[in-house]
């Protein structure tokens, strides 16, 4: 429009928000023009202002980033190495990575994990589903098919990470969750009908109150985009591939709903999740229908009976009652709301059908990923 | 491709197979819930959903006492001509007709139709007010009053009208706006960055619109033909839009204040899916009836609106199996409460676009995730760009100084669709719309039609001069 002195940067080429750099890409947040420092600056304030406003450190804490050597715990790692500097957090930093054992993927990764730990200077403790339950995640997959492969994965990592976490020391682990994944999980919830999660799923800080570890999210405002953005500005070194067993089909179908909502308005991310932070579950009706027919007095014997699920875990007693945080599973001691937790029933089906002999050198049980990898290493 | 489609419609080389399981005497003509139906038990099936419904009292032909503890309940369907409030005039005039029938003419409510005026707005293919006069005539002899009404009679007069402009840190001021031409609402929509964000001004509209005619013509009760994938994707398209702290109100049957009086809010077809509502208009001879935008939906997902994009979520789940959705999503939503109020701002308030409660101060929280300082200007060079820049914006634009102007309560929602409005131009909104008044002008009145007939040809007793308009 008015550019008097065309020799260097049009004015309507600057920065939107210093006018003082040449812009260089559109916040995807907002679709605002900026420049590279700019960029750098709102996005790592918005996390500082995120991790300031639920107060999730203390000076002299001891956290561990649960590292995956993807995008978002590689500049998760990277930021908030930048600002426990910038801010003094007072923070002892530490990478935790979990090992699921694919062949082709989680290994090419962890390698990545191990060059951001000379990288940032910071101790790395690994973490395999192998020496912690004697499964690899291609086993499993083998063993289980594919399909249910993210119902096994989730679960099993979870409890890796806190034993990971309890093994160097640390109560707390953040992750990189981003507002993405906040967003999916609020339309997910819905869509599902998981009344119970309903109103927890945006909360930044997790904790059971029998458990010494939390998990925070520092990421959840922060745009996946603009996570991406920031590591190819930064140049960082991270693993791109996606896991090689699929995710869930369902999933899928909400996941492709939210991509094409950011499309036609890029705030949407961060609508739903202010809408998921308002959603409150309406206060119990009480039902109060007494039983007057066929009313009978429990016997001893029937109050000795257990509940069993159809996924074979076993209710607690107290059944009336309001899920309890602070229960321990009887077989391995890691918190649960059932008897046995959850990834012990899992593991305990596995064992059930284990094969019994297995074959030299097998490498049937390698997944897909070896294979699309031995594949791309063929030459004619 | 569809393994499990809601509704399926059996052709008549099966249609020996299976019997109806309700009459067990006619073929049946379509599978739905897992069960077969012939038309009549079809028909009935879906009434049966309205009907239970509308349990109340109110809605019944009343004796004695009654009559007069209830008074003459009036019920305002809003009908936009698209197959679900079709059905749901038909539901309802077949209810009417029942009532006609077994009380010797005697009915349990009035029933009154209005229609906002859509002909312009969405190129519609044809207008309501050719349709309307055939349609009632399908329920005679049972009186049904219809009214369309402009959306222009949203602005009631420009004094109400307020410049609203928002600030790059989410806080807005209304400033008077003084009128030099009639402001229309086709030109505030023009003021709009994009669909979507008409879109949801629309809805704030239509929603106004429905309860002032409803308090005007003296209804009580509102009903409209949302099916229960309508509501569910209503409670999806809220959360998107950041509105999810309203899905408790805007998706229950509920009451609302209009003035000095209550307004109650059904959704009748709340138990009925839209593949349901599809095959009833279809068995009926409704779907000839549908009024249907000439504008082709667009390709590209960029030219859609957000409830375009959830409308085409919840159809592509029919058809892949995974219909339970909208059932399970309409249950989440309706375990749904009021949200707690945040200590700071103490006191609800109330958006002043929309109307709604404001339960924590948007501006504050989007201020913390979004930051709109720069980073600082540090070589010669860029140094000199700024320069540049503050000359240029100095030379075309002297707006350097706020205009002061009353601070604007505003919720989430309307921040969000208010965003990207120019700042220089501001927005017009009608901020203090709910002044009670009196009449309305509609384009089609059905009462007005006998009035005006009557008035020309029965003779008054002073019958020389002439009295009408």
């Amino acid at each position: 429009m008015t550019d008097e002195k065309p020799k260097r940067i049009k004015v309507t080429a600057l920065c939107e928000l210093c006018h003082a750099r040449k812009a260089v890409m559109k916040r995807p947040k907002n679709l605002q023009k900026l420049c590279k420092e700019c960029f750098y600056n709102v996005f790592e304030t918005e996390i500082h202002n995120t991790i300031t406003n639920a107060k999730l450190f203390q000076s002299g804490d001891k956290v561990a980033i649960g590292a995956s050597g993807g995008k978002d715990s590689t500049v998760l790692a990277s930021v908030l190495k930048t600002l426990n500097e910038r801010y003094n957090y007072g923070l002892e930093l530490v990478l935790l990575s979990i090992d699921e054992g694919i062949v082709g993927y989680r290994d090419d990764s962890l390698a990545t994990v191990k060059r951001n730990q000379i990288q940032y200077k910071m101790p790395l403790e690994i973490i395999s589903y192998k020496q912690l339950y004697d499964w690899t995640m291609d086993e499993i997959v083998s063993c289980a098919g594919i399909r249910s492969s993210c119902t096994y994965c989730g679960v099993l990592r979870r409890q890796a990470l806190d034993r990971g976490a309890a093994k160097l020391g640390i109560n707390h682990v953040v992750t990189g969750h981003n507002a993405d994944d906040m967003a999916e999980t609020v339309l997910m919830n819905l869509l599902r009908g998981d009344v119970a999660r309903l109103e927890k799923s945006t909360t930044i800080v997790t904790q059971s109150s029998g458990s010494p570890i939390k998990r925070s999210k520092p990421f959840k405002y922060t745009y996946q985009k603009e996570i991406v953005l920031y590591a190819h500005y930064k140049k960082l070194d991270y693993f791109s591939t996606e896991c090689t067993y699929a995710p869930e089909a369902f999933r899928g179908t909400a996941r492709e709903l939210l991509k094409s909502l950011e499309a036609v308005r890029p705030s949407c991310i961060m609508d739903i999740i202010y809408s998921g932070e308002h959603l409150v579950l309406a206060p119990k009706k009480k039902k109060v229908t007494t039983q007057y027919k066929n009313k009978k007095k429990l016997t001893e014997q029937q109050q000795e009976e257990m509940e069993i699920n159809p996924d074979g875990s076993v209710s607690l007693k107290s059944k009336k009652q309001e899920f309890k945080d602070g229960n321990r599973c009887e077989k391995c001691g890691y918190l649960s709301s059932n008897k046995i937790c959850k990834a012990c029933v899992l593991l305990a089906g596995l064992e059930m059908n284990r094969a019994k002999v297995t074959i030299d050198n097998n490498t049937a049980v390698d997944g897909a990923a070896k294979l699309t990898k031995t594949l791309e290493q063929l030459s004619f | 491709m569809s393994e499990n489609p809601a509704v399926t419609f059996l052709g008549s080389s099966d249609s020996d197979v299976a019997k109806c399981q309700r009459c067990k005497q006619e073929n049946a003509v379509l599978i739905t819930r897992k069960e077969p139906f012939c038309k009549a038990c079809f028909i009935r099936f879906i009434r049966g959903k309205q009907r239970k419904q509308m349990q109340d009292d109110k809605y019944k032909v009343k004796y004695g006492a009654l009559i007069e503890k209830l008074g003459t309940q009036r019920v305002l369907l809003a009908l936009s001509g698209g197959e679900s409030s079709l059905v749901l005039l038909d539901v309802m005039a077949s209810l009417l007709q029942e009532q006609y029938e077994a009380h010797k003419g005697k009915q349990g409510f009035e029933l009154v139709i209005l229609n906002l005026n859509e002909f312009e707005l969405n190129s519609l293919n044809k207008r309501i007010s050719d349709i309307l006069p055939e349609l009632v005539k399908r329920y005679e002899p049972v009186p049904i009053h219809y009214k369309v009404l402009d959306l222009n009679s949203y602005i009631l007069d420009d004094s109400i009208l307020e410049k609203i402009i928002l600030h790059d840190d989410f806080t807005g001021i209304t400033l008077p706006y003084t009128a030099q031409t009639k402001y229309t609402l086709f030109d505030i929509l023009k003021l709009c960055p994009n669909k979507s964000s008409i879109e949801d001004l629309l809805t704030i509209i239509y929603q106004d619109l429905i309860a002032r005619t409803a308090y005007i013509e003296g209804c009580q009760t509102i009903i409209y033909g949302h099916s229960m994938t309508r509501i569910a994707n209503e409670i999806i398209a809220l959360t998107v839009k950041g509105r999810g702290s309203t899905i408790y109100q805007a998706i229950a049957d509920h009451t609302i204040a209009y003035n000095d009086k209550e307004l109650q809010i059904l959704f009748p077809l709340r138990d009925v899916l839209y593949a349901e509502i599809l095959a009833y208009a279809k068995l009926t001879g409704l779907d000839e009836s549908v009024l249907v935008s000439t504008i082709p939906k667009s390709k590209i997902n960029k030219n859609l609106t957000i409830r375009d994009l959830t409308t085409r979520y919840f159809s592509q789940l029919d058809a892949t199996g995974y219909a339970s959705t909208a059932s399970t999503v309409v249950k989440t939503g309706e375990k749904l409460g009021a949200p707690k109020v945040d200590d700071n701002v103490g006191t609800v308030a109330h958006c002043q676009i929309c109307g709604i409660e404001i339960y924590q101060d948007p501006g504050d929280w989007l201020r913390n995730i979004t930051v709109n300082k720069a980073a600082p200007v540090e070589t010669e060079q860029d140094h000199e760009n700024l320069q540049l820049y503050k000359d240029s914006v100095g030379v075309s634009s002297q707006s350097t100084e706020v205009p002061h102007g009353n601070p604007l309560n505003i919720c989430y929602g309307c921040i969000v669709t208010l965003g990207g409005v120019k700042q220089e131009s501001g927005f017009i909104w009608p901020t203090n719309n709910t002044s009670p008044i009196a009449t309305q002008q509609y384009i089609v009145d059905s009462d007005r039609e006998k009035q005006r007939v009557l008035d020309e040809f029965v003779l008054t007793d002073d019958e020389g001069e002439d009295e009408g308009e």
